[in-house]
């Protein structure tokens, strides 16, 4: 990327919709809202399904997540006061250049395009500026919304963990997928685009 | 319980020490078991891996494989990451190098299997293998594990991409299997 000044938006975390930002202690109430609304992370969390508890949601805005792990609050970009969701990139492997996402939306925020606009941006921040190759997520049959809009971000479904979690009374699969910096090679990258 | 042919399992001991040190200090059987990052172990870190031990029992159980003939150290396997809601758990296996291609890791896994499903009551054993790690595929394979996922260039070994094999088993594909040998 040929670049003849410097970048007004420094950290490369605005979309068409939305920003991403780090959270802060503030948010912590807005944060807790979308927690206990969103049923994707009811489901998606691998830690047995009890209601999350105050003190772990200001421990995700408060605390420095460590050198493997980036928290972001997605805000709207027409009214930056409000929180409509929660995106992480987390596991971050270095060395072998991918990475986890988690994405989490407030239910009444659905179906205007903010999800699909936070996931280009942190695929994007991922890519350009972590310097990683893949990025990957995990996602469920029932969840069609969301397989909906990865498919549509070229993600692809890379297997099935069967019987991988277990709510409601019986088992259900999980679908794993993931999407590629698509000039990517092990070292020695070129530039992008 | 824990004792097959050729080998039995024993909860691991301080004295597996310098077993434990000999596998992790093997850069050639490294480059086979995790070649995306081949660095030897160092004694500092065997020692808190043993002074962990004291702890195991609640969602990791580490032991040592031993030569029925001699009670010789030919290798190490865990079961780990203990999900009891779901009653899944992750296992690992690491044979000496010597006694490579000899069937022990098979009944060393076979072994922990009979544990993991009929005593500790899993639904499912699950274990993570490099795709050029060909001859480890093939006998999980042969023990019934099936590949839920290939994670396409997840690894980056000698300047190589390589995938990511996750492979599981489930408690009722194993006793279907055993009924039928």
């Amino acid at each position: 990327m040929k670049r003849s000044r410097l970048p007004t938006d420094v950290s490369r975390l605005t979309g068409e919709k939305v920003r991403l930002r780090t959270p802060v202690p503030e948010d912590a109430d807005a944060v807790m809202a979308i927690r206990e609304a969103d049923v994707s992370l009811y489901y998606g969390s691998p830690d047995p399904p009890v209601q999350w508890r105050r003190e772990h949601v200001a421990g995700w805005v408060n605390d420095d997540p460590g050198p493997r792990r980036v928290n972001f609050c997605i805000v709207p970009l027409d009214d930056e006061s409000r929180v409509v969701g929660t995106l992480s990139l987390q596991l971050i492997d270095w060395k072998n250049r991918n990475t986890m996402m988690g994405i989490g939306l407030h239910p009444d925020e659905r179906g205007k395009g903010y999800g699909t606009d936070a996931t280009t941006v942190a695929v994007d921040f991922a890519f350009d500026q972590l310097n990683l190759v893949k990025v990957y997520l995990g996602t469920f049959a029932f969840n069609e919304h969301a397989k909906h809009v990865y498919d549509k971000l070229g993600f692809v479904v890379e297997g099935v963990l069967r019987d991988e979690r277990f709510r409601d009374g019986r088992y259900w699969d999980e679908y794993l997928m993931a999407t590629w910096r698509d000039d990517a090679r092990p070292s020695d990258l070129g530039p992008r685009g | 319980m824990f004792v097959g042919e050729r080998v039995r399992l024993r909860p691991m001991e301080p004295g597996d020490r310098e077993g434990v040190l000999r596998l992790e200090q093997d850069v050639e059987a490294l480059r086979v078991r995790r070649p995306w990052v081949v660095v030897p172990g160092y004694e500092g870190e065997v020692d808190a891996f043993m002074e962990r031990l004291a702890t195991n029992g609640i969602d990791r159980w580490h032991f040592a494989i031993l030569d029925v003939e001699d009670d010789g150290f030919v290798g190490r396997v865990v079961l780990r990451g203990v999900r009891w809601h779901e009653r899944h758990a992750e296992m690992g296996i690491a044979i000496v190098r010597e006694r490579w291609g000899q069937g022990i890791g098979r009944e060393a896994t076979e072994l922990l299997l009979e544990w993991a499903f009929d005593d500790l009551g899993l639904n499912k054993v699950k274990l993570d293998v490099v795709a050029r790690n060909e001859r480890a595929v093939a006998m999980y394979e042969r023990l019934g594990f099936e590949v839920d996922a290939r994670l396409r260039n997840h690894l980056i070994a000698d300047d190589e991409f390589d995938d990511l094999l996750l492979m599981s088993l489930r408690a009722q594909e194993w006793r279907a299997a055993r009924a039928a040998s």
